[in-house]
């Protein structure tokens, strides 16, 4: 019987879930590594690069560590529930002329509630990721902040993870810096790994071209949206376009050449109409958000002072949140910012805590 | 305590296997195909084998082929003789293992013959009417691929009935033997099958090698092309020290069947005893009779009402090797095409375990694998 009980590690194949195991593994856990298969390279067509944690090669990789430890490792195949809610919003998020952010999705509705019933399954206490947070108890809060390396900060997609998956997390290596890992990779002998590059791409499109990925799940979608008006703000048609999914709030290139540098403004899926504009129309200064998930705090009170991330690899900026009702709150900037993009992800942090988020709703107003 | 009830999948070599093997692996080098003393060493050796496996199996020599093992020997088989021309029609079974199943559904899109998959019921059994309904009623030339126990459920087909029919209504017979080859033996003139595969990892011999045992009355030619090795009819350098292997441990398996055998029936009986016993609910796959089913097999239908149980997992994690549906090249587990042929819920499959013993298995190893069971399934305790 192990000193601590038995945990659940999600293993993609990657330096980060491999240190975790490895960590835990040492610390006397007893570690059941599980990899979870949620796509299909074979089918996906598109480039062959195999660089995501569905790849044979990560799953070898992941399985190779759990032998050389001694400990269980499993694959098991989500392709299933990964694919009717993940690929499948993915889809519709872009029909409805939103930029989704499956990464994010997943963890919120797959990821952890397919791990933790996987964890029950098996009489785990505890499970873990290679994430790059920190999880805390704090007033009867199950609270997430930033990970330690500023720069590989993973907070941002785990604001989603309700607070029973959080009770029963854990983010061993969020208390380190990436350099740290990739050393500790090394001493644990896991020498290939320890230079594995960081995966950044969606894991069902690995060669990063969505548009393409879009037309091969929706055969019929480019002869239906193709031609499509490019509009300016006061609805004058300037040019066609190639169908709405395919552009994104804030995208500069593929657009009609205006003779100044024009961005993507808004998108209307009902008249297949891609607004562009200027760089200072793409400002705005408020939204709101759906799907709210309170992590900090159970609810906030009015008018909050904190500091929004719209997107990834930025430091957020200044706003007040006002929460509406259990699923909703309006976001207010302190000054406008750019490019403010519906299906995205809001999150709300106080100093490196995070108090909730939500996906990204209407936009101005 | 690690047990390993996966002998089916695999067997652990025979010292005395290994021992006989490692002059190969060692100090005797050579191709035996080279007309020169080392050469002529290795030729001796591989037809001494050959000879060997012939006298045991009551064949000529020259009736037996070695391969890689059981999966190409089916391949073999099947490709080589729908390849001739003259096959209008297969008959086989949906129980079958994949190396027979695909391989026929390989050539019936390459060369457009008909498959005709014959009714099991739910044990796995067949209709031997069926078969010979289908034999009478097609005025060509049949190939029947059939299988002698089943991998997965433990089943026997009716070897001399099925090879009777065969020879009545001039089809030709195939039968993949490779859970039985070793386990029950057969003589040939008792059992007139056309063509049948062995793999020797499945009785304690070594993995990668194998044979097709083909009737002189078919002729076929090559799969796999190359030199003139196995008389032009599967080229490439002979793996010797795996033929020494299999030579070996078919003989020390013939030597000692009758102990060996009776061993597994009162471990196969025990543990189907226990298990009724201890966990009530359960269900058994397939025949179990000492003389109706693999002497090495017994799979169980855990009484667990949930379509991903990962039993299989929780038996690992106890430390107990057993198997269920088939592993992907991720290693990922499906669902078995034979318990979903014999009409099993998604359900009982998800909860559907192999167990299959082996020489070396013992009783207290059962009676840890019952208790691990007994366990596992307990009503999952609230974390």
């Amino acid at each position: 019987m192990s000193r601590h009980g038995r945990v659940l590690v999600a293993m993609s194949g990657g330096v980060d879930s491999s240190v975790t195991a490895a960590l835990l593994h040492d610390e006397g856990y007893e570690v059941i590594g599980i990899t979870m298969k949620t796509w299909d390279y074979a089918s996906s067509g598109g480039t062959k690069k195999e660089t995501g944690c569905c790849s044979l090669d990560s799953i070898n990789d992941a399985r190779e560590i759990a032998v050389s430890r001694g400990f269980p490792h499993f694959v098991i195949d989500i392709r299933e529930e990964f694919g009717d809610f993940v690929i499948q919003n993915f889809i519709d998020e872009y029909l409805a002329g939103r930029t989704p952010n499956p990464c994010v999705m997943c963890n919120t509705h797959i990821k952890w509630e397919s791990l933790l019933r996987r964890a029950d399954k098996m009489d785990c206490e505890f499970i873990a990721t290679g994430h790059y947070a920190k999880v805390r108890e704090e007033n009867g809060r199950f609270v997430i902040s930033k990970g330690l390396d500023q720069k590989k900060d993973q907070s941002y997609v785990l604001w989603g993870v309700t607070q029973d998956c959080l009770r029963r997390t854990m983010f061993p290596v969020g208390g380190f810096q990436k350099s740290t890992i990739r050393q500790m990779a090394n001493d644990f002998g896991f020498h290939d790994l320890s230079k594995k590059g960081d995966s950044y791409e969606i894991c069902f499109i690995p060669d990063n071209d969505y548009r393409s990925f879009l037309k091969r799940q929706v055969p019929e979608l480019e002869g239906a949206i193709a031609g499509g008006n490019f509009a300016l703000k006061d609805g004058t048609v300037v040019g066609k376009h190639q169908g709405y999914p395919f552009y994104t709030i804030g995208q500069r290139k593929g657009i009609i050449a205006m003779g100044e540098p024009y961005y993507v403004t808004k998108i209307d899926p009902l008249s297949n109409t891609v607004f562009i504009g200027k760089e200072e129309e793409l400002a705005e200064q408020r939204f709101t958000v759906r799907g709210l998930n309170m992590v900090k705090y159970a609810s906030i009170d009015n008018d909050s002072a904190l500091i929004t991330k719209i997107r990834y690899l930025t430091p957020g900026s200044l706003s007040w949140v006002q929460q509406l009702d259990d699923n909703h709150a309006q976001v207010i900037f302190q000054e406008p910012i750019h490019a403010i993009t519906p299906g995205q992800a809001a999150v709300f942090y106080e100093n490196d805590d995070v108090v909730g988020g939500g996906w990204i709703d209407k936009v101005g107003l | 305590m690690r047990v390993y009830f996966d002998n089916a999948a695999s067997t652990p070599m025979m010292p005395e296997v290994f021992e006989a093997m490692t002059p190969y692996l060692s100090n005797i080098y050579g191709n035996p195909s080279s007309v020169h003393w080392h050469g002529r060493q290795l030729r001796s050796v591989i037809e001494t084998s050959r000879k060997k496996i012939a006298d045991l199996l009551g064949c000529s020599p020259g009736e037996i082929i070695f391969t890689s093992g059981g999966t190409e020997a089916d391949n073999m088989a099947i490709k080589c003789v729908a390849q001739t021309g003259n096959i209008k029609q297969i008959i086989t079974s949906p129980t079958e293992h994949h190396a027979v199943l695909h391989a026929v559904e390989t050539v019936s899109k390459l060369h457009n013959i008909p498959i005709i998959f014959l009714q099991t019921d739910s044990y796995g059994s067949i209709d031997l009417e069926e078969l010979e309904l289908n034999l009478k009623n097609h005025p060509h030339k049949t190939l029947v691929s059939l299988m002698h126990g089943n991998n997965e459920i433990g089943t026997l087909h009716d070897l001399v009935a099925i090879s009777q029919l065969s020879k009545q209504y001039g089809a030709i017979f195939h039968s993949d033997t490779v859970q039985t080859m070793g386990h029950i033996p057969f003589r040939l003139e008792e059992v007139p099958v056309d063509l049948f595969v062995a793999s020797a990892h499945k009785f304690y011999g070594p993995k990668g090698i194998g044979f097709l045992y083909k009737s002189p009355h078919i002729n076929i030619p090559a799969l796999i092309c190359g030199g003139g090795q196995e008389r032009n009819q599967r080229a490439g350098t002979e793996n010797i020290a795996g033929i020494v292997g299999l030579a070996k441990a078919l003989e020390i398996v013939k030597e000692r069947h009758e102990d060996i055998n009776r061993h597994l029936l009162e471990l196969k009986n025990y543990f189907i005893y226990q298990v009724t016993q201890k966990l009530p609910g359960v269900r058994f796959n397939g025949l179990i009779g000492d003389k109706t089913s693999l002497p090495t097999v017994v799979n169980v239908t855990m009484p667990i009402n949930d379509e991903e149980s990962l039993i299989l997992f929780n038996l690992d994690i106890h430390q107990i090797s057993a198997s269920g549906g088939s592993a992907c090249s991720s290693g990922s587990v499906h669902p078995s095409h034979v318990l979903h042929a014999i009409g099993c819920s998604t359900t009982d499959m998800a909860n559907s375990v192999r167990f299959s013993f082996g020489y070396q298995n013992t009783k207290v190893e059962v009676d840890y694998v019952v208790d691990c069971l007994v366990k596992i399934l307990e009503p999952t305790k609230v974390v």
